[in-house]
């Protein structure tokens, strides 16, 4: 199959092509890589004015204006227009690099949330928490306005467990912690992008339209979690001539002439398959007691008793003129 | 819009009116609004009895638009207490083709009011419980309570919402699909109990019942468990496991291993199985149908910001199948899926790379996207994305190999404004399987465009205290 490898090619070509030289990024010199981390012991003199204005500082420190310090420091009015916007990449502190940070940062976000507002604007921390500007250790952070210092940017950030199959793979832990962790980022709205009835296929790959009858066949995934088979399935694959009822449609099964008489396994094994195109009564047509054939559904083993018990209503879609007794 | 049932404009009704006034009387609201238009173009085909062949039609494009407003108010007086609302709106623009669900052009997904006490909550309306059970909507009370602060115990019980659906289990639209729909509507009842042990560590269990009114009998009836632990800081294990006991079968269960290296190497591995949840009203669960079973392997590695790498491998296995019929064909009892992919990022520049090979039962069907995107800030993106697939199945309609590119773009206007779209063409080729319609023009062209609105004032109360 050449197609994928023709992809892959033209990705790594891109990537290949892709200039490895990046922006030169601002550093404080002459002061060294570490200075970043520990001039704040240091920046309580003039010193800090022979080289740089107010502005300059401000335009890191998205809470400059709380910092007596750089506010003793004598603002410009040039250096200001230089700084304006700039993005400056912010190194990141030691403590951010432990791999559990993501999920224990907010023990000392409530702390001091006078040292997040270092680097971080409030709308750093709402890039995840979307919906919780109420918590203290997040409102008091200086909102970033237009023109001011940016602060930290963490788009695109996600929790270590959000690997790239995350999609398919949240259900387990969104059903031990749906109702606390996942809300700390998500509200319902995002979950109801793809459950409820979907709003747009961004679960899916491209072209999911052609691509979906293997994943339906070997339940990549339960299609039943966001789409009402009967109402979803059923009405697209009509609507596009893809479900027959009533007849063979041999061409839909493998152009299998005795598709009729050979699907058992396939029903048995893909059974939700069959329900996005047939209703029940092409089913009953065959497997029911009061149809022609009356070919029996029941495999060996089935609990019929038990789920006698629980509905008989639906014993008697099949046996009308009344339900045999079940041994 | 078309005609409401009474049974179903009355709730709907006060809901509109409990969403509507909750926000006026509130102190602050905080609205989300996304709107999504989609493009989709189809080429349907009509079975001809006379040549006993399917003749293609026009191609026809469909133009769903969906509105959703998520309401949050509070400050209503009462602290704790507060609004919340998720509405959908849909419509179809200028196509004869309607996309499934788009006649509907109304549902609250979600419309309730809740109080918030530090020992418990109660929420009165239409709401969404998602659990190992799956997503399950219901109009109705759920009562939460604390006893301690790391368990919760959680009582919910209304009328059933049919799955994915939103509407009574026995809805017109519904019941115009399946005639054997039963006419009565369904009480969904349950119960939760969640507790975190550690603050690394949850475990719940719930029981749910689903029962058709007037005491006709039970939809369905499961429970299952599910749970959480992180040893040693680096291992992750997890499991779930549910079990339907209206048919005395074992469902759906799941359990996990995560180990993460540090952020450079994670590796999971996964063993599951799976059978259908098959509502008892419906003849489909006296076919007994086959679980099967499976794992799956993932690693994935990060030797920097830059570069991620990760494979994954799943094999499913299919038990033997007896059937009443001798007449059976021969079927794969294997499934295997292989999957890959790369994400690079250098500077404004991100390369997505994902390519995956499925093969043997459901069919065989290999393909990839690949995405360039330059993204110099958070304000804006744009790239270029393809893809290539190859279909050689079984019970399908059509083999054949597609090819498509397209282009996403994304750009923030405002703090609180987003736009996005996205558009791909996709050219089909070498259609094999119905010979009859070989040499048509299949190809295809669908967009979307959506925009992200959040607009209010105050803070929001979404979470609290309490292991929620």
């Amino acid at each position: 199959m050449r197609a994928p490898t023709l992809i892959l090619a033209v990705a790594l070509a891109a990537v290949a092509a892709v200039p490895r030289a990046l922006p030169a990024q601002a550093t404080a010199s002459p002061h060294d890589s570490t200075w970043l981390f520990t001039h704040k012991e240091q920046a309580s003199g003039p010193t800090c004015a022979m080289c740089h204005q107010r502005d300059f500082c401000a335009s890191c420190h998205v809470n400059a204006r709380n910092i007596e310090p750089i506010q003793a420091i004598p603002a410009s009015a040039e250096a200001a227009a230089q700084y304006r916007g700039h993005r400056w990449t912010y190194p990141q502190p030691p403590t951010h690099r432990a791999d559990t940070w993501v999920a224990t940062h907010g023990a000392p976000a409530r702390q001091t949330p006078s040292t997040c507002a270092t680097c971080h604007s409030r709308q750093s921390c709402t890039t995840c928490h979307r919906l919780e500007e109420r918590l203290l250790p997040i409102a008091q952070l200086p909102l970033a306005v237009r023109g001011g210092p940016r602060g930290v940017d963490l788009s695109g950030l996600q929790p270590p467990s959000h690997i790239p199959t995350w999609a398919r793979e949240h259900r387990l832990a969104a059903a031990a912690g749906a109702d606390g962790t996942c809300r700390t980022c998500h509200t319902q709205s995002f979950c109801s992008t793809c459950h409820d009835g979907a709003r747009t296929a961004t679960f899916h790959q491209n072209d999911y339209v052609q691509r979906h009858a293997a994943d339906a066949f070997t339940r990549e995934s339960d299609c039943a979690s966001c789409h009402q088979t009967q109402a979803f399935c059923v009405q697209c694959h009509r609507s596009v001539g893809a479900a027959q009822t009533g007849g063979t449609a041999a061409a839909f099964h493998d152009r299998s002439a005795d598709w009729s008489l050979t699907h058992g396994r396939v029903a048995r094994r893909s059974i939700e398959v069959c329900t996005s195109c047939h209703r029940q009564n092409d089913c009953l047509k065959c497997h029911s007691a009061s149809g022609f054939a009356r070919v029996n559904p029941h495999p060996a083993g089935l609990d019929l008793r038990r789920m006698q018990s629980k509905n008989p209503g639906t014993c008697q879609i099949c046996h009308t003129t009344g339900v045999p007794a079940i041994p | 819009m078309k005609r409401l049932a009474l049974t179903r404009a009355a709730p709907a009704l006060a809901l509109g009116l409990l969403a509507a006034a909750a926000p006026l009387a509130a102190q602050s609201v905080r609205i989300h609004s996304t709107t999504t238009m989609r493009y989709v173009e189809l080429r349907p085909i009509l079975f001809n009895a006379d040549s006993g062949r399917y003749d293609p039609q026009a191609v026809q494009a469909a133009a769903p638009v969906t509105q959703d407003f998520e309401v949050n108010a509070w400050g209503l007086g009462v602290n704790g207490l507060r609004a919340y609302g998720l509405l959908r709106f849909r419509g179809s623009l200028g196509s004869e083709l309607v996309w499934p669900r788009y006649g509907d052009h109304f549902d609250a997904l979600a419309a309730y009011l809740e109080y918030e006490h530090a020992d418990y909550r109660l929420r009165l309306g239409r709401q969404q419980k998602a659990s190992a059970l799956g997503w399950y909507g219901f109009d109705g009370l759920d009562a939460a309570w604390r006893p301690l602060s790391r368990v919760r115990v959680e009582g919910y019980a209304g009328r059933g919402l049919a799955r994915g659906y939103d509407e009574p289990f026995n809805s017109k639209a519904l019941a115009a699909l399946d005639p054997f729909r039963p006419e009565k509507g369904t009480y969904l009842l349950g119960a939760t109990l969640v507790a975190a042990p550690s603050a690394t560590s949850t475990f719940s269990a719930i029981y749910q019942r689903e029962i058709l009114q007037g005491g006709a009998g039970i939809v369905s009836e499961r429970v299952a468990v599910d749970g959480s632990a992180v040893l040693e800081r680096f291992v992750t294990l997890a499991a779930s496991a549910d079990f339907d006991l209206a048919t005395n079968e074992v469902g759906k269960a799941r359990g996990t291993a995560t180990f993460q290296f540090g952020r450079a190497l994670m590796l999971r591995g996964e063993v599951f199985r799976y059978r259908p949840t098959l509502d008892l009203t419906t003849i489909w669960g006296v076919f007994g149908p086959q679980s099967h079973w499976g794992y799956t392997g993932t690693l994935q590695i990060t030797p920097s910001r830059a570069f991620a790498l990760w494979g994954s491998y799943t094999q499913r296995q299919y038990l033997p199948i007896d059937t009443v019929s001798p007449l059976v064909m021969a079927l794969p009892d294997r499934e295997q899926d292989v999957a890959a992919g790369a994400r690079i990022h250098l500077g404004p520049v991100q390369l997505d790379g994902t390519y995956r090979y499925q093969m043997e039962y459901g069919g065989d069907q290999s393909g990839g996207d690949a995405s360039l995107a330059l993204v110099p800030s958070r304000d804006w993106r744009v790239g270029v994305k393809a893809t290539a697939f190859q279909n050689d199945g079984e019970f399908r309609v059509s083999n054949g190999t597609v090819y498509g590119v397209g282009f996403d773009a994304a750009v923030r206007l405002a703090d609180r404004f987003e736009i996005r779209a996205d558009a791909m063409r996709f050219m089909q080729r070498k259609q094999e399987r119905l010979q009859a319609l070989t040499g048509l023009d299949w190809n295809q062209t669908r967009a979307t465009v959506s925009l992200e609105w959040t607009f209010g004032v105050g803070a929001n109360p979404d979470r609290q205290g309490g292991t929620r």
